[in-house]
């Protein structure tokens, strides 16, 4: 399958999806126009994964900001490994955010509350 | 054209304090570049710039895209630029001394608006603990086919002012109304 390599833009992320290091990595700020049209790839890129590939996925999140229906597709793809890992499946999260920035720390708490998954908040220093 | 008289324009911009606003058609290029210029704005009016003014900024910037937005979204009025539809609506910023107020206005159909206005009361209604509870069933609710609509915007805006919405429908026509709505941001949240 294809790796997805996306640079960001003033409004939308970097994105990695890697297949032979069974990672995703996001990086950025997300506020596009049409959230399902940048975040579908994503989302078909994981289920393809996950359905021929069957391996370990990592989800890392380095975000500075994501508007409400970015939020909402990241956290689709976040239920897509969580529904593979309650099946028996190898998934994790890991949410990056910089140490005084409560916005994506509480964002990134308030997805782990309600998931089973391992999800891994690793705080940044501040530049 | 009609006579426009400049400084009385600028004199209720300044009465209004008035910080930013625009009028038009809300492409995504329009909004990057009000997000760039409120933020000068609010940097330029501001001596020192705390880390809790850095913290206020963001939180002004995601309500202005939410607000802008829901007019890209949901205004009755659509422009086409290439493939993209974008709503006509109009923002405005005002700072106060302790708070700044976002108002975002845009035509709707008046069935839309009045469910729009419910929602809004029944958000002012509720809590923090109630709204989380919200947000989170909306993030979990199947979207329509290809929708960007969460139906989140409303409870992330009310979550991230302290106060409530204000908002207020005028009627255009039989059909259509103007709906406008307002989020207070205090300065020291």
């Amino acid at each position: 399958m294809k790796n997805i390599n996306k640079e960001a833009t003033r409004e939308t992320l970097k994105v990695d999806c890697n297949a032979e290091s069974g990672t995703i990595t996001l990086e950025g700020i997300s506020y596009p126009q049409d959230s399902a049209d940048f975040f579908e790839p994503i989302s078909d890129w994981l289920s393809c994964y996950l359905n021929e590939i069957d391996s370990a996925i990592v989800l890392k999140v380095k975000v500075s900001y994501l508007n409400s229906s970015s939020t909402k597709f990241l956290f689709e793809l976040i239920d897509k490994m969580e529904a593979y890992f309650i099946k028996g499946g190898e998934a994790s999260v890991s949410w990056y955010y910089v140490e005084d920035d409560e916005d994506i720390k509480e964002a990134g708490l308030e997805f782990k509350e309600d998931l089973e998954l391992p999800f891994e908040m690793l705080s940044l220093k501040s530049v | 054209m009609h006579h426009l008289d400049l400084y009385q324009f600028r004199q209720e911009i300044r009465e209004h304090s008035i910080i930013l606003s625009f009028e038009g058609t809300m492409s995504q290029g329009v909004l990057t570049a009000l997000i760039d210029a409120l933020r000068e704005k609010v940097i330029a009016n501001t001596t020192d710039l705390p880390n809790s003014m850095q913290y206020t900024i963001r939180k002004i910037c995601a309500i202005l895209v939410e607000l802008a937005q829901n007019i890209q979204t949901h205004s009755l009025e659509q422009a086409f630029q290439g493939n993209t539809s974008s709503g006509l609506g109009i923002i405005v910023v005002r700072e106060g001394k302790t708070s700044f107020t976002l108002t975002s206005g845009n035509n709707m159909l008046k069935t839309n608006a009045d469910k729009l206005a419910a929602y809004c009361s029944q958000l002012n209604d509720l809590d923090e603990v109630g709204l989380k509870v919200l947000y989170k069933e909306a993030l979990r609710k199947e979207r329509a086919n290809h929708s960007n609509d969460g139906g989140i915007g409303l409870i992330d805006m009310k979550r991230k002012s302290a106060q409530g919405f204000a908002y207020d429908i005028q009627a255009i026509d039989d059909k259509v109304v103007f709906f406008s709505l307002s989020v207070n941001l205090d300065k020291t949240v």
